[in-house]
């Protein structure tokens, strides 16, 4: 079974889309398969805006999580930081994690809704199991 | 992973030249650099051989923290992939798993908040200056 969004949720939880190049590469892989095997035009077209959704998804991650970082580089950098300063980086974690999920999942939907099962398992085939 | 081979070679100006190129947007990999280039020079600024040795260990517990989060992250990853290998995506399960990455998360945090904390009692403030210099 090929989940777009969710394989690169995957990449992200994993760490291996800690490079954004992987990512990068990903992408390519899945555009040029959907190019080549969803014949429609519209259908395409459509797979093709659920494949920006998912890059879209991880831009806002990585946006989130250089909140994060940048919350918790200024607490490291201070002498004077208190347990609450460092506590308050966190305070979005929840939300962070839920809204990435939501924004991958919507992404997966609207490919899977694009493609039919026989150009999905292509799909699979040609950038997964590269 | 680049900081860590440049901690392998020991060399103080390497180090200091890989941290600038290390991904600084993500909280481990900046967590995990931070760390590891101070382990190397905490000798060189603290001159209290006591102080010195508990700071390194701190610091050795704050990179050990990230190599610990960077496992469960790929157990988690492990798990959601072969959720995702079910004919039905189970979304429940999916967020099941997310959640326990978050409980991760979490946990690692405050034991790394305690050893800022710590860190703070066994530095004075001109030598966590002068260590902050090595990020």
């Amino acid at each position: 079974m090929f989940w777009v969004g969710l394989a690169t949720l995957i990449m992200l939880i994993s760490g291996t889309g800690d490079d954004s190049r992987e990512f990068r590469k990903r992408m390519q892989a899945m555009h040029e398969a959907t190019e080549h095997f969803i014949g429609d035009g519209e259908r395409r077209a459509r797979a093709d805006r659920a494949l920006q959704e998912t890059s879209a998804a991880f831009l806002a991650h990585r946006t989130r999580l250089d909140k994060l970082s940048r919350c918790i580089g200024d607490a490291d950098a201070d002498y004077h930081a208190t347990q609450a300063q460092y506590a308050a980086c966190l305070d979005h974690l929840d939300e962070m994690w839920a809204a990435s999920v939501n924004d991958f999942l919507r992404a997966e939907q609207h490919f899977r809704a694009a493609a039919s099962q026989a150009e999905l398992l292509q799909i699979h085939h040609k950038v997964l199991k590269r | 992973m680049i900081v860590l081979v440049c901690a392998l070679l020991g060399s103080l100006a390497a180090l200091a030249a890989c941290s600038k190129h290390r991904p600084a947007s993500l909280p481990i990999a900046s967590i995990y650099g931070r760390s590891t280039a101070r382990l190397e020079v905490t000798a060189i600024v603290i001159t209290d051989e006591q102080r010195a040795e508990r700071a390194r260990e701190i610091y050795t517990k704050i990179a050990q923290l990230g190599e610990g989060l960077a496992h469960e992250r790929k157990r988690a990853a492990d798990r959601v992939t072969e959720l995702t290998s079910e004919p039905q995506l189970d979304v429940e399960q999916i967020e099941a798993a997310i959640g326990q990455i978050k409980r991760d998360q979490k946990a690692a945090f405050v034991a790394y908040i305690a050893l800022q904390m710590e860190l703070r009692k066994t530095l004075t403030a001109r030598e966590f200056e002068q260590l902050g210099r090595f990020d």
